[in-house]
This record gives structure tokens, C-alpha cells and sequence, in this order.
């Protein structure tokens, strides 16, 4: 069994990534190790009774992108993309943007080069930086953090590496895109690695350009030392076709800030991990989310805020919103290690339903051993609230426009908790095309 | 003379199972002050939602006329774009909605018509000096964090910018002290002396905004029903008497 699975994923692996790039022998074996580990671990029970499962990646189901047919028509979408955040008057440092697995174009402003900071492909910092790969490469989520975390090791064709070394501090934002077309399964990982005091703001975009019904796992490893500061966007949006497993979790140093707004509003199926080790004394974690859906759209969230040390805290807050048949299930986890005292954390998702058919659940868990801790947790799932409604159509605001200023709000509530305000405006711009579609969308099904 | 603001005929309104007003009638004429008064439970702010066409409020009686326009076949936004006003006893709180753009829109759908960022500053900044308010009011969240005076101002701002034809004011005093009292009775004072045909609605439970907004006409509610009408008088003896007082009235006569 192990044996032909392994002859197929190395032959279907070899044929499309490695004629590419010439992996040095500790990455293939690496890589085979982990592949051991996927089919090692138990497959996941089936669902119990009435709920729904987001379908789990499966070897024999994947197959390889196709290569880009028209590079150029590609390349002009991408920049697109990125023009759109430029409009907004937002500039950045440097760049990466890859499609289908393939990275089309790297940049770092020369004066952050001089610095020591690396922004580049992950084959790329293969080659020029192959001690820094070999050292963070699977550091947060190696092979045995779970099943699809070890596909991903295993398959990995793409992803960036940004490194800032100590000090660093970026005025600019970073801006990575992962995009894709056609169908076909992307498999990408990306190294962030922070030394001592380095700042920086990071977009990580997934974003299709033009129709894709691929099977996506994307990985983020985060590595953030002693008083590093990472606010990141973390921005899903897919064709509404495609089956999307995200994974990112940082570890935090001492005194250090991790603060992450995920913003999911693609793909049919989305499976969204988020963590956040805090480790040492002072680390401090801010994890926000804002989730759109509609049509047949399901969503799973989960999180784990894990203090590990004394005087660590953390906070989530998870919004989302719901329309037609849509479903969200939110299900995190506060573990307060014994030695973790005066530690602060607590834990809020909450829903609003658009619709009489959308749906969400929530399950939030503490598993708290030391005893003078702060921490909290709650949810609220539910329609609209009357009054609200109410007291603004009392104003004269029809009450289309009544709900969307209500869900607006709901969504702001979120992203102004986001520390960097520069990046406010253009996601309220995305969001607001994104609630126009979507309520397009529901007047055009309900003819 | 004009058409009467409002006109209500009879009107039973339930929550529910629960009757509550059970047959009100009052005339409101363009730039009269009416006072209604009563004990907690009485069913004012009963009234004053299903006036403004809260969905919860079932009217299962009864007529209501608005400038002559059958209110209870508006929606809540169209009764508001025709000039009826309510402001709340108690503002709900709506996070993540900047006041600013709030109050902007809110006269917009008012006017039926783009009003620009700077006319609409200049709009503002008069309308708050009246309620002596702070510019830096507008920066907030709808009445997060409100303290109960910046609610009432806040709602009374709202109606300056508005200029309805027909205020309701549901307990604007309740939560005020003195000097906060003071301000938002004048500011109540010079929106209706910039509209003098505006009629007011004040809903009250005690008579002390009345020291300072003389009423036309003072009505008394009890369980449902206007029990008692006269002039300012009214609300003195109230204020010396008590409601019990009225009650005993009510209760003997019948
Ligand atoms: N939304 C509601 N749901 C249930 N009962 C209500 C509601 N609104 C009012 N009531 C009931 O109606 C009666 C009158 O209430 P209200 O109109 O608020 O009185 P007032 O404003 O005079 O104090 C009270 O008994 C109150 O409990
Ligand atoms: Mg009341």
C-alpha cells in the first residue's frame, strides 16, 4: 500500500515539479519523511450525525495545475490585482506574485535589500539561503502536526520566504499573492521569519485569476523573536469553486506582537487554522477574522491561542456573515499551561445570518491549569437585531440599506482592532465590493 | 388653516398577546406642543413605537393620519422621510457605525439628495453648537459608550438636522441632569422657533422639561388610555399630587 502511494505521489511530483528546481537531499528527504507521516496518521472519523465536513485533502484525488496557457493575460490580471491596492494609496516595499505555482515576480525595494531583508520565492531562498531554509522549514508545523500539514510538507511546489533581521523595521508593507487558474491542486508554504525587534506589515493574498476549481493547501510558518511586531493580512479569496485549506501559526518570542487579520470570502470549501504560540514572557497575540459567505459557501474556523508562559496574552475576535445557504463553524481552543500565570486571553466569535437559511455554529473550549489568569470566552450567532434595524429605518434609511449599514459596522467593529490603519481603507473597499456582489448575487437567485 | 399633523382615532395596539393601548385619540396641530404624561407601564412608549411603525407593535385597532396620509400603511424609513420624528427613550447602540457618515447619510435619505461633505459640515457644526456639543462627538460609534446626556443630545441633534413636521419625544429628560436638561430644552426650544410649525409629541414622566418647553396641552395616560387632558396646570398638580391622585379621579368616575 505505502509502497505504490509513494511510487505514484513521487512519480506525479517528479514529473510536474522537480525537472523545475533541483532540491538539495535533506529537502527530499524531508520530504519523503513526511509523506510517511500523512499516510502513517488515522484518517479523521467520519462526521457525526448532522454535521458537516469540510472534505479533507486526499492524496489520490489531487493532480498537477496546468502550467499558465497565456503568461501575459495572467501577469496583466495579477497586476490588476495589485494596482487595486495601489489605488488606495498603498504602497509597498516589495513584492511576490505567483501563479499556478510558479513565481512571475519578486521585488524588495533596494534599501530593505541593503538591510539584510529577503523577500523571495521559496526555491529561490533554497539556493541563495539554504542554512535559513533548512532551519525554519517545518519549525512551526513539522510533519506530525497533522495529516494535511504533512501532505503539505510532502508537496509543497511554492511559496515565499521573507526574512528581516534584527531591528528591521519596514516602513512599507509587504505584499505576497498567491493566484491560480484552471483546475488542479497548489500546494504552497511560506516562511516568516522576524529576528530580535524587526517590524513589518504583510498582505498574503489568495486570489484566482479567472476561473479555478483547484484544491489549494497553503501553509504559513511564523517565526517572530524577542519584541518582533507582525500585523498581517491574511486575505482568501478564491473562486467560489475552490476547496481551500489554510494553515498559519506563529511563534512568539519574548515581549513580542502578533497581531492577524484573516479575511475569508472565497472558495466553497474553507478550512482556515490559525495559531499563536506564546511561549515566553509578554508575547502578545491579536487575532481577528472577518468571514463573508453566500451561496453554498462552508467555512471552518479554528483557532488555538496556546500560553505556554507567564504575562502572554491573547485575543480573538471572529465576525462573520452570512448569507443564502451558507454555513460558518468556529471551534477554538485557550489553553493556560500551569506555569502560564497573570496571563489575559478570551475569545468572541459571532455571526450575523443574512438569511433564514444560513447558518453558523460556534464552539469555543478553555483549557485553563494555572489559577490567576484572566480569560473569557463567548458567541453570538443570530439575524439582524430588530431594534437596530428600527432605530435606523427610524432615520429614513430603507431597509436594504438599513441592513448593509448594520453589517458594515459588524465587519468595522473587526478590522479597526487591526494595528495598522494604512490597510483599513482598502480592505473596507474589498469588503464593500465583495457585500455588492453578494447581494447581486442574492437579487439575481431570487429573480 | 392647515391640515392637522397627526391624528389619532382609537388606537389599540398589542405586543403580543398583551393589550396595551387600548384606545387612544389625540389631534397634534402643525406647531402645538403636546405633553403626554403618565406612570411607568402606562404605555407611552407603546405609543411612540407604533407611531413610528416599530414591527413588534401590533395595532389591531384604530386609525392614524400624518398630514392626512394613512401612517400605519408606511414603512418606519418612510414615515421618517415624510417628516415624523422619534427620538428614543433608549438609542440602540450600532457598532462600527461612525456617527459622522450616520448623521450624513441620514439627511441624505431625508433630502432625497446628495448633500456634499462641506455643506453637510457646515450643516452640522451650526446644529451642534446649538446643542453644545464637541466636534469630536461625530468621530464616535453610534451610541457606544454613550453616556445617557450624549445619547439624548445626540438624539436631539438628529432632529435638529432633520427638521421633521413632527417630533415625538419619548422621555428625552429621563438621564439628564440639570445642566444637561437645561441645554437639550433649549436646543428643543430653537429647532421649533427656527420650525414653528413643527408639532411636538414630549413624552414625559415628570413635568421638570416642562419648566423649560411649555406645553399647549398636557394629557395624562394611564393603562392604555388618555384619561385626562388640560393645559399646563396639569402637570403642575401632577408634579404636587402625583399620579395616584389622577388615578383616583379616573378610578371614581367610572
Ligand atoms: N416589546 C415589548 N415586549 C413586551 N412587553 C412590552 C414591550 N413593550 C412594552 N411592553 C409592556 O407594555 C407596557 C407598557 O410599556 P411602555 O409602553 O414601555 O410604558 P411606558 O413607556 O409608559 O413606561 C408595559 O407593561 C410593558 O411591560
Ligand atoms: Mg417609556
Amino acid at each position: 500500500m505505502t509502497e505504490t502511494l509513494t511510487t505514484h505521489w513521487m512519480q506525479a511530483f517528479d514529473a510536474t515539479r522537480l525537472p523545475q528546481h533541483s532540491e538539495p537531499e535533506w529537502l527530499l528527504k524531508l520530504r519523503k519523511q513526511a509523506f510517511e507521516v500523512y499516510l502513517d496518521m488515522p484518517e479523521p472519523p467520519p462526521p457525526q450525525r448532522g454535521l458537516r465536513r469540510i472534505p479533507s485533502l486526499k492524496v489520490d484525488e489531487l493532480s498537477a495545475l496546468q502550467p499558465m496557457a497565456d503568461t501575459e493575460s495572467v501577469e496583466a490580471l495579477l497586476n490588476q490585482r495589485l494596482q487595486s491596492w495601489l489605488q488606495t494609496g498603498q504602497a509597498f516595499g516589495g513584492q511576490t506574485i505567483a501563479h499556478n505555482g510558479q513565481t512571475l515576480q519578486t521585488q524588495l525595494k533596494a534599501e530593505l535589500e541593503a538591510q539584510g531583508a529577503i523577500f523571495c520565492s521559496l526555491h529561490e531562498a533554497l539556493v541563495q539561503h539554504p542554512e535559513q531554509v533548512q532551519k525554519y522549514l517545518g519549525s512551526v508545523y513539522p510533519a506530525i502536526a497533522g495529516r494535511e500539514l504533512a501532505l503539505n510538507l510532502a508537496y509543497w511546489q511554492t511559496g515565499y520566504f521573507l526574512y528581516l533581521p534584527r531591528q528591521c523595521k519596514l516602513s512599507l508593507p509587504l505584499y505576497a499573492l498567491q493566484s491560480l487558474s484552471g483546475s488542479g491542486s497548489l500546494f504552497q508554504r511560506s516562511l516568516v521569519v522576524l529576528e530580535a525587534g524587526a517590524e513589518l506589515t504583510l498582505v498574503h493574498d489568495a486570489w484566482s485569476a479567472g476561473q479555478a476549481a483547484a484544491r489549494v493547501s497553503d501553509v504559513l510558518e511564523i517565526q517572530l523573536g524577542d519584541g518582533a511586531v507582525l500585523n498581517q493580512l491574511n486575505l482568501q479569496q478564491w473562486e467560489k469553486s475552490v476547496h481551500c485549506h489554510s494553515y498559519s501559526q506563529a511563534q512568539l518570542g519574548r515581549d513580542a506582537r502578533y497581531h492577524v487579520l484573516n479575511l475569508a470570502s472565497g472558495s466553497l470549501y474553507h478550512y482556515l487554522q490559525t495559531g499563536t504560540g506564546l511561549a515566553q514572557k509578554g508575547a502578545e497575540a491579536r487575532l481577528l477574522g472577518l468571514f463573508v459567505a453566500s451561496g453554498e459557501q462552508h467555512f471552518r474556523q479554528q483557532s488555538l491561542q496556546n500560553h505556554l508562559s507567564p504575562h502572554t496574552v491573547s485575543h480573538l475576535q471572529y465576525h462573520g456573515v452570512m448569507r443564502d445557504q451558507a454555513y460558518s463553524f468556529y471551534n477554538g481552543m485557550i489553553y493556560v499551561a500551569e506555569a502560564a500565570q497573570q496571563t489575559e486571553s478570551n475569545q468572541l466569535s459571532k455571526n450575523l445570518l443574512l438569511s433564514e437559511k444560513a447558518r453558523a455554529d460556534a464552539i469555543p473550549n478553555l483549557e485553563i491549569l494555572a489559577d490567576d489568569v484572566q480569560s473569557g470566552h463567548g458567541a453570538a450567532i443570530g439575524a439582524i437585531d430588530r431594534d437596530q434595524l428600527f432605530y435606523l429605518m427610524s432615520r429614513g434609511f430603507g431597509q436594504t440599506e438599513a441592513e448593509a449599514l448594520i453589517t458594515e459596522g459588524f465587519m468595522e467593529e473587526v478590522l479597526l482592532q487591526f494595528p495598522d490603519a494604512r490597510l483599513h481603507a482598502p480592505v473596507q473597499q474589498l469588503l464593500a465590493i465583495q457585500m455588492l456582489q453578494d447581494q447581486l448575487a442574492e437579487a439575481e437567485s431570487e429573480g | 388653516m392647515s391640515q392637522p399633523s397627526l391624528i389619532i382615532r382609537d388606537l389599540h395596539v398589542t405586543v403580543g398577546e398583551k393589550a396595551i393601548l387600548k384606545g387612544v385619540n389625540l389631534t397634534v396641530n402643525p406647531g402645538e406642543k403636546h405633553a403626554l404624561m403618565g406612570p411607568n407601564g402606562s404605555g407611552k412608549s407603546t405609543l411612540s413605537n407604533a407611531l413610528m411603525g416599530h414591527p413588534n407593535y401590533n395595532i389591531t385597532h384604530g386609525e392614524v393620519l400624518f398630514q392626512g396620509q394613512n401612517l400605519l400603511e408606511m414603512a418606519p424609513d418612510e414615515r421618517a422621510r415624510a417628516g415624523m420624528f422619534l427620538a428614543f427613550q433608549y438609542p440602540m447602540v450600532i457598532p462600527g457605525v461612525k456617527v459622522f457618515q450616520f448623521l450624513r447619510n441620514m439627511l441624505q435619505a431625508r433630502r432625497g439628495a446628495d448633500v456634499p461633505v462641506r455643506e453637510f459640515r457646515k450643516i452640522l457644526k451650526d446644529k451642534m453648537q446649538l446643542l453644545e456639543m464637541k466636534e469630536e462627538f461625530v468621530k464616535r460609534y453610534l451610541n457606544e459608550g454613550f453616556s445617557g446626556g450624549e445619547k439624548k443630545r445626540h438624539e436631539i441633534l438628529q432632529m435638529a438636522l432633520l427638521e421633521p413636521s413632527l417630533a415625538i419625544l419619548d422621555e428625552t429628560d429621563s438621564g439628564l441632569d440639570v445642566d444637561a436638561l437645561r441645554i437639550v430644552c433649549e436646543g428643543i426650544n430653537a429647532v421649533s422657533a427656527q420650525q414653528p410649525d413643527m408639532g411636538v409629541l414630549i413624552i414625559t414622566h415628570y413635568q421638570r422639561m416642562l419648566n423649560y418647553i411649555t406645553p399647549d396641552f398636557v394629557h395624562v395616560l394611564f393603562e392604555g388610555r388618555i384619561v385626562k387632558s388640560g393645559d399646563k396646570n396639569l402637570a403642575l398638580q401632577i408634579e404636587a399630587e402625583g399620579y395616584d391622585a389622577i388615578e383616583r379621579e379616573v378610578l371614581a368616575s367610572v
